[in-house]
C-alpha cells in the first residue's frame, strides 16, 4: 500500500528522522502534549482517485492525496519538519520500499495555528501518481 | 483559505473563438460553461463535506451547525469580467473568469464558512479558564489559560472533492463552451476562417 511505502521512505531518511524520530502515525496525534511525543507527524489519506484521464481517454493512471501533519510544539519546529518532509517528498521519481513505482511526487505546504496555543501544524500535502 | 476551492483552466483557443462573439453572448457562455463545471465540483463537495460537524470538541465560539447544514451551505459563485465583486469594505470589477465553489458567505457572523474551514483544516484544541484552575487567568485560551491543549486533525474534504471531479468538471466546462459555441457561430461565416474549426481536443 501507498501510504505504508511512503511512511517507510520517510522514516528512512535522516533529515526527518533526527527532528521526529519514529514519531510518525496515522491521524490523529498523539494526546500527550510534551516534548516525548512532539513534534511528530501525523498523516492521513484524504483521497484516492481510481482513473486519470488524458485528453484522449483514461490511461489507467492512479492519484492519491497525502497529507502529513507535521506538529510542533514551537512554531519553527512544526515548520521546520515541514520542510525537510516535503524536501525528501517533492519531485520523488522511483520506487518505494513496498514497491510502488511513482511518476513525480508533487508536494506543497501549508500552516494553521490557533491564537494563544502553543502547538502548531504544517501540512504537507503529497500528491503522487502511480 | 481552503475553505472554497477555484477553477482556474488556460483557455486561451476557446476564448479567440469567444472573440468572434458578441460581448453579451460571450459573458453568457463562459457563464454557463463555468456554471456546468462548478455543478459537477459541488456535487462532490457536498457528497465530501461531513453531514455532523457538532463535534464535543469544536471551541465554543463557534457555532455548532444542525446536522446536514454545512451540505446545504455548499454552493457555486460564477464571476465573469464586468462582474462587480465584494472586495474588503468596497468592489472591485472581475477580470478574469473564474467559478468559485464553497461554503456560502453569511456576514457578518459567517458560521457555515467557519465551521467548514476548521472541520477541513482541522484545529488546536484549548479551554477556556476556570475558577477551578488556580493556574488560568480568566478569560484567557490556550496555554495562558493552563488548559489541555490538543491538535484535532483535519479532514481536508475540500481537497478531496477538488481530487475525484477536477477531470470531470473540466470535462462539462469544455464540453458545455464547445457546443454553445457551436449553437452561436452556426450560419455565420468568416471571410478569414471559420471560428467552428478550432480544434478543442
Amino acid at each position: 500500500m501507498l501510504p505504508e511505502g511512503l511512511v517507510t521512505y520517510l522514516l528512512a531518511q535522516p533529515t526527518v528522522t533526527a527532528i521526529i524520530g519514529d514519531r510518525l502515525q496515522p491521524n490523529p496525534p498523539p494526546e500527550q502534549v510534551d516534548s516525548t511525543t512532539y513534534p511528530c507527524v501525523a498523516y492521513t489519506v484524504p483521497s484516492d482517485v481510481p482513473q486519470e484521464r488524458a485528453l484522449d481517454g483514461s490511461y489507467g493512471g492512479l492519484q492519491m492525496r497525502i497529507v502529513f501533519d507535521c506538529f510542533g510544539l514551537r512554531f519553527l519546529d512544526a515548520a521546520n519538519l515541514a520542510r525537510a518532509v516535503n524536501a525528501v517528498l517533492d519531485g520523488f521519481i522511483g520506487t518505494l520500499p513496498d514497491g510502488t513505482v511513482c511518476s513525480p511526487i508533487e508536494a506543497t505546504l501549508s500552516s494553521r495555528f490557533d491564537d494563544g496555543s502553543r502547538i502548531y501544524c504544517w501540512s504537507v500535502h503529497a500528491i503522487v501518481h502511480y | 483559505m481552503s475553505d472554497e476551492i477555484d477553477l482556474v483552466i488556460d483557455t486561451r483557443e476557446l476564448e479567440e473563438a469567444l472573440g468572434k462573439l458578441a460581448v453579451r453572448v460571450r459573458g453568457q457562455i463562459m457563464r454557463e460553461a463555468l456554471q456546468a463545471g462548478g455543478d459537477v465540483m459541488l456535487e462532490a463537495l457536498v457528497e465530501c463535506a461531513p453531514e455532523r460537524t457538532d463535534d464535543a470538541e469544536m471551541p465554543e465560539e463557534l457555532f455548532p451547525l444542525p446536522a446536514g447544514l454545512l451540505k446545504e451551505f455548499m454552493t457555486t459563485e460564477v464571476q465573469v469580467p464586468g462582474d462587480s465583486i465584494r472586495s474588503g469594505k468596497g468592489y472591485s470589477q472581475v477580470q478574469k473568469p473564474r467559478v468559485k465553489v464553497g461554503v456560502q458567505a453569511t456576514p457578518p457572523v459567517n458560521a457555515p464558512a467557519r465551521v467548514g474551514y476548521w472541520q477541513n483544516n482541522g484545529w488546536i484544541l484549548t479551554r477556556h479558564a476556570s475558577r477551578s484552575n488556580p493556574n488560568g487567568k480568566r478569560g484567557k485560551r490556550g496555554w495562558k489559560a493552563g488548559g489541555q491543549i490538543r491538535p484535532i486533525p483535519g479532514k481536508h474534504f475540500f481537497e478531496k472533492a477538488f481530487d475525484i471531479s477536477a477531470q470531470a468538471s473540466v470535462d462539462a466546462f469544455l464540453g458545455v463552451l464547445q457546443s454553445r459555441i457551436f449553437d452561436e457561430t452556426e450560419g455565420i461565416s468568416y471571410p478569414e476562417n471559420n471560428s467552428r474549426d478550432v480544434d478543442f481536443g
